[in-house]
């Protein structure tokens, strides 16, 4: 990143000068240019700068250029610090609660001061208070929303394990319980210091010192994997320093407790249900995959990549989140180079390696090689074993491997193609020349010959392989053997190489990540599980917006006319939006953030499909309808990489898929009827016997109880219906007869927000669950603003009726 | 509504909206807060509504302008060094990571933008008062223009112009180059 990008850089700069922004004489005679000018049209402008500078060629460059920058400012300071006042609110309350504590006994402890708090916990600084002797401990209380369910028994369970650990190196736990309102706490030795990155930095401290403070965190992580405790969340700011230079390992073993050990369900953390930092977290993390001591390798080596060039292995690539993930899941860290070249890099490297059984097997493994590059004794990093060459080569030759699956229903017309690598395809002529033919395709088909066909994807795969070939070009022939593959009749084959394709091309920036947005009613999509976000999504014609429940505050997520956007579900993160876009000739699903930057691409289907509505199964993956041009409509599910595409209903005439808030089943129309699927085994239920009968938009209600979903009845416009999730108890919520659909929940489960077309056109409304009060969304003013009286004071209420579940 | 145009810092009666709205933004945010617990949809236009309202009753602050100038002001600084204060616990030491949540990373960059704008403002004030007022009334107060016009006593295309004219400025001031 250079400094231009960063906008750190350029507040600094915005505070280095505290002089006039410019020269205010001279603005006046700018001013009055600009002003001229924009009173008249673009076109105008011109004209307008002939007329008004005359000679004066400095004069017209600076009113050109603030000219320049008229479509920009108009999106500019558009949305409200929202964002930063909501944190405003939580921050203000964090600090009353903080002190709240102060003063206060718990267990054994008085409470002195607040030091710190986390995703999940509050540190106090706490001394003992029964007299009994004089000790300075920190004492973490974790927060509210984990008293929900707290599992006593396994809390002191886990507790006594870690209390177990007596290492010079690792912060002693030393007691715990539960506080007399229900939060469980524990009681830890107070360390100070600072953190291991800060430390080296403040101190300056040589490559060699570095590696030395290094080695002892992994002799202590060691120590503790003997007695089978993972640590989970190695970090800077977990591993402190004290001004005597002696390290301490904070927090070993929490990250387990806190992720299994203390409530009944998973807590929410900082991503998603994982206990986590995802600057440090290793693939298997990411992934929700099984930990092990091999966790910690990982996350020892992306420290010590930190302690060495300044930055974690992707973080500085990383843009979001998810890129972050993505990185973690996909990309080799950049080698360090330089001095580290060599012993150190291939050290570390290993100790990163996406598969765990790559890694050391154990801190102590890792801190000997270490120790053998310090003491210039070859390291075994670099003798990487023959399975470690093979995993290596599986992973540079994914695609060859992958369309090997392929070559199972290819075999009879061309086995040979496949087998010669890249023979016939040495260039991206040749790729573009295969890619035209591949389009042409069902000419060939139609010509019955169809043995040609196959010899002619067999080729196309064959030449994706060749990585000599621009990644451009290999992402399209993939595609286009896709979509050939698909018109052969090879669904699941088809599918696969246009995702492959796609995530070529994402890799290799090829596909858009910004959109700018900009404002344009018409379907209700969805409800923020997080209300920290601006609750409900919605979508006007191509375009994806999001609106406070009370009709206020609209601020657009998408914006392009050309490439229609429509269907906006919530990610399960809460912070994400799914939304379908055009591509070419087919649709597909993409997911983006809320400002509408940073979206990416996640499904690529066939010339001339379309995927549809998409909805969360869970974290990581996505259920969508895929349509074929001939109407064939089913079910299927990705992962938000891209990976993993499969389709899961059997079709012909599926439709609508609603998960469920579990995640583990979801509901849907198939052939007219509602049924409910269980993901895992694909048991399905059928919830209605008339497929006749017009049904559709379904949304599962958050306890998982009901099922809300349009009808049409005889001799009435569709109507919204709920029914329990066994088929019974049929009852419509819509009065009145107009075209009301697209139901969906709010979070509390006690209203439905749906589109109806009334007084001539498309709105968003809601009711409650029996029909009473219908409250009319979006027909309030876009924004909502300052009127005097009563009508703030009626939005305020609905705002409340809404932001109280 | 009065048309004052101009709001002098030092106005007595502005400071004491200052005051006001400054101490009540910060409990209002702590009771609603207790209120709904974490689900927190407040925007800031939200935030500021009910400090407003009850002060438009109070005749003291009659005077629209400099009610709604003061309580602007009063908005940008809470903002401001909220960010400023967070934005040092984040940074911490000399330098430090960015987080990477998608919350974080959206508030992480909010922080900076706002105080790289809160400067720019500064500086913009000394060459035209009158378009870092628009700017305070319309991003930090979310005024509308027709509503700024009328406060400052001035057309809605003077504003809408003025709104314009002081993004320009401000975008150009804020870019890297600069």
């Amino acid at each position: 990143m250079t400094s231009d990008d960063d906008p750190r850089a350029r507040a600094a700069h915005a505070t280095a000068l505290p002089s006039p922004l410019l020269d205010a004489e001279r603005w006046r005679q700018v001013e009055e240019v600009l002003d001229a000018a924009l009173a008249c049209e673009p076109e105008e402008w011109d004209a307008v700068l002939e007329a008004r500078c005359g000679a004066d060629a400095e004069l017209r460059r600076e009113v050109a250029e603030y000219l320049g920058r008229v479509s920009a400012a108009e999106h500019f300071l558009k949305a409200p610090p929202s964002a930063l006042a909501a944190r405003l609110v939580v921050e203000g309350h964090e600090a009353v609660n903080g002190n709240r504590y102060v003063g206060r006994r718990i267990g054994n402890y008085r409470v002195v001061r607040q030091i710190g708090r986390g995703g999940m916990a509050r540190v106090f600084l706490a001394e003992r208070a029964d007299g009994q002797f004089e000790q300075d401990v920190a004492l973490k209380l974790l927060r509210p929303g984990f008293d929900s369910d707290v599992d006593v028994e396994r809390f002191r369970a886990e507790r006594q394990i870690l209390a177990s650990l007596s290492h010079p190196n690792i912060a002693r736990l030393y007691d715990g319980g539960v506080t007399d309102d229900g939060l469980p706490f524990l009681v830890l030795e107070y360390v100070e210091g600072e953190p291991i990155d800060c430390y080296c930095e403040t101190h300056a401290l040589s490559a060699r010192a570095r590696l030395a403070l290094l080695l002892e965190v992994a002799d202590a992580a060691q120590y503790a994997h003997d007695r089978s405790i993972v640590h989970r969340d190695l970090k800077p700011s977990n591993i402190l320093v004290s001004a005597d230079g002696a390290v301490k390992l904070l927090d070993f073993g929490l990250a387990r407790m806190l992720e299994e050990g203390v409530t009944g369900e998973a807590p929410p953390t900082r991503t998603g249900h994982r206990w986590m930092t995802p600057e440090y977290a290793a693939p298997e993390q990411v992934r929700g995959s099984a930990i092990t001591s091999r966790t910690d390798v990982y996350q020892l080596g992306a420290v010590l990549y930190e302690l060495l060039c300044g930055h974690t292995p992707f973080a500085h690539r990383a843009r979001t989140l998810h890129e972050l993930e993505m990185a973690a899941l996909d990309q080799d860290p950049e080698p360090l180079g330089g001095d580290f070249r060599g012993d150190l890099d291939a050290i570390i490297l290993k100790a990163l390696s996406k598969q765990p059984e790559d890694r050391y097997a154990t801190a102590g493994d890792f801190a000997a090689d270490i120790r053998r590059h310090l003491t210039g004794h070859p390291v075994r990093a670099r003798r990487p074993t023959v399975g470690y060459r093979m995993r290596r080569f599986v992973a540079r030759h994914r695609v060859r491997l992958a369309a090997a699956a392929i070559v199972v229903w290819v075999a009879g017309a061309s086995v040979i193609a496949v087998a010669v690598e890249g023979s016939r395809a040495r260039s991206a002529d040749t790729a573009a020349k295969l890619v035209g033919q591949l389009r042409a395709l069902p000419e060939i088909i139609g010509d019955g010959r169809r043995g040609d066909a196959q010899r002619l994807v067999s080729r196309a795969i064959s030449a994706a392989r060749n990585l000599s070939i621009p990644a451009e070009s290999r992402a399209q022939l993939l595609a286009a053997a896709g979509g050939a593959a698909v018109g052969l009749g090879e669904r699941q084959a088809g599918f696969e190489l246009l995702q492959q394709g796609l995530v070529i091309r994402r890799q290799q920036g090829g596909l858009p990540r910004v959109d700018s947005a900009s404002p344009m009613a018409i379907q209700v999509a969805g409800y923020s599980r997080n209300a920290m976000r601006r609750g409900m999504l919605f979508s006007r014609p191509a375009t994806i917006s999001m609106m406070d429940p009370d009709g206020t505050h609209e601020i657009p997520i998408t914006n392009s006319m050309d490439s229609w956007s429509g269907y906006p579900s919530w990610a399960r993160d809460g912070s994400r939006v799914l939304f379908t876009r055009a591509v070419g000739d087919s649709r597909a699903i993409f997911i983006t953030t809320t400002d509408g930057s940073r979206f990416t691409q996640i499904t690529a289907s066939p010339p001339g499909w379309r995927d549809e509505l998409p909805v969360p199964l869970g974290e990581a993956r996505v259920a969508f309808l895929r349509m074929s041009p001939a109407g064939d409509a089913r079910i299927c599910a990705v992962n938000l990489d891209g990976s993993g595409l499969s389709e899961i209903t059997l079709g012909p005439h599926d439709g609508d898929p609603a998960p469920f808030p579990a995640g583990d089943r979801f509901a849907y129309v198939g052939n007219g009827d509602i049924y409910v699927m269980h993901l895992r085994t694909r048991e399905r239920t059928r919830l209605t016997d008339n497929p006749k009968q017009y049904k559709a938009g379904l949304a599962v209600s958050p306890d998982g109880k009901q099922i809300a979903f349009t009808r049409i009845d005889p001799g009435r416009l569709e109507q919204i219906f709920v029914m329990n999730v066994d088929g019974t108890d049929v009852r419509r919520v819509s009065r009145g007869d107009y075209y009301d659909f697209l139901p969906r929940w709010s979070p509390d489960g006690t209203r439905i927000g749906f589109t109806s077309s009334r007084d001539g056109s498309l709105g968003i409304y809601s009711m409650r669950l029996d029909g009473s009060d219908v409250i009319d969304l979006s027909h309030t003013p876009g924004t909502l603003i300052m009127r005097p009286g009563t009508s703030v004071l009626q939005v305020t209420e609905t705002l409340w009726a809404w932001a109280k579940y | 509504m009065a048309s004052s145009a101009e709001l002098p810092a030092t106005d007595i009666v502005a400071d004491e909206v200052f005051e006001f709205v400054y101490e009540d933004l910060k409990r209002i945010a702590r009771r609603h807060l207790r209120r709904s617990e974490s689900h927190v949809t407040l925007s800031t236009t939200e935030l500021v509504h009910e400090s407003f309202l009850k002060l438009r009753t109070s005749p003291k602050f009659s005077d629209s302008a400099h009610f709604y100038g003061s309580a602007a002001r009063a908005m940008r600084e809470v903002l401001v060094d909220f960010a400023r204060r967070l934005r040092s616990e984040k940074r911490g030491g000399l330098y430090k990571r960015v987080s990477f949540s998608d919350a974080e990373a959206t508030l992480e960059f909010q922080l900076d933008e706002m105080l790289a704008l809160d400067a720019a403002l500064v500086r913009l004030a000394a060459v035209d008062p009158r378009l870092t007022q628009i700017v305070e009334l319309r991003f930090f107060c979310g005024l509308s223009e027709q509503e700024i016009a009328t406060i400052l006593g001035v057309t809605t295309r003077t504003v809408e112009r003025g709104w314009l004219k002081a993004r320009l400025i401000l975008l150009k001031a804020l870019e890297p180059a600069n």
